[in-house]
């Protein structure tokens, strides 16, 4: 399968390509690229709609973690807090991505992160836990 | 040529930065979990627990309660048992499968 993104705006240049097999470890190269297109695409989209990470913070109290380089929020979330936030986020300009940007400080992110992607990887691919993608 | 995406065989291209990069969002995130499916997590079972989370798509501007529920449901102790992990990496990409899954159900992604 191949997969290119390019696009452009101003200073703005995101140029990612790939050309893959449909073999297992293709298939997770391919996987990786995807993921990466996502979080650039979702970035940048977030910057053109004006949503801002602050607000959402301030909505829930996510504190910006210098290491993971975002806002999170960290312990259980009990459902009446977040339903509290989530009737905050429905009333700004962009609900459905300010409310995915909510989930995603409070720990529910929709792709994994590049390090668990990697450690899984790795960990499956020592063929301890019964499957190894790279012999398949 | 503000955005153009191809993949699966398909093409897009379009001036609108916006629209182009929903679009792209749209698109992508399916075929990441398409090409994990059945290779590397038991996507099968995070279905499952998906549905059992939230048995009928609604929106969740309609009915915050039910979603923050739902949501609230993902990490719990009771779906975590239900997906059987063997590690805690294995964990983490099925909480996210499930996370997506679940969203869509709801309405907050497409």
């Amino acid at each position: 399968m191949r997969v290119a993104l390019e696009a452009e705006e101003g200073k703005w240049v995101c140029i990612k390509k790939g050309e893959f097999a449909d073999s297992p470890e293709e298939r997770i190269d391919c996987a990786r690229l995807l993921a990466s297109i996502v979080e650039s695409a979702r970035r940048k989209l977030r910057q053109e709609k004006g949503i801002d990470p602050e607000t959402i913070a301030r909505i829930c109290g996510a504190k910006y973690n210098r290491r993971q380089k975002k806002y999170v929020l960290k312990g259980r979330k009990k459902p009446e807090q977040v339903k509290e936030w989530l009737e905050r986020v429905k009333g700004l300009d962009e609900p459905d991505e300010s409310a995915v940007l909510l989930l995603e400080m409070l720990g529910y992110d929709t792709v994994p992160s590049q390090k668990t992607f990697e450690e899984y990887l790795k960990k499956m691919s020592l063929g301890t836990e019964g499957y190894c993608p790279r012999e398949n | 040529m503000p955005v153009k995406f191809e993949a699966a065989g398909e093409k897009h291209e379009t001036e609108d930065l916006v629209q182009g990069l929903g679009r792209v969002l749209e698109k992508a995130y399916p075929l990441i979990w398409k090409q994990l499916d059945g290779l590397i997590i038991r996507s099968e079972l995070v279905r499952e627990a998906a549905e059992r989370l939230v048995p009928e798509p609604f929106d969740w501007k309609e009915d915050t309660e039910k979603a923050a529920r739902a949501i609230a449901g993902i990490s719990s102790p009771k779906i975590t048992r239900m997906l059987e992990p063997r590690n805690d990496e294995e964990k983490e990409m099925m909480k996210a499968l499930l996370t997506r899954i679940v969203l869509e159900r709801i309405g907050m992604i497409k």
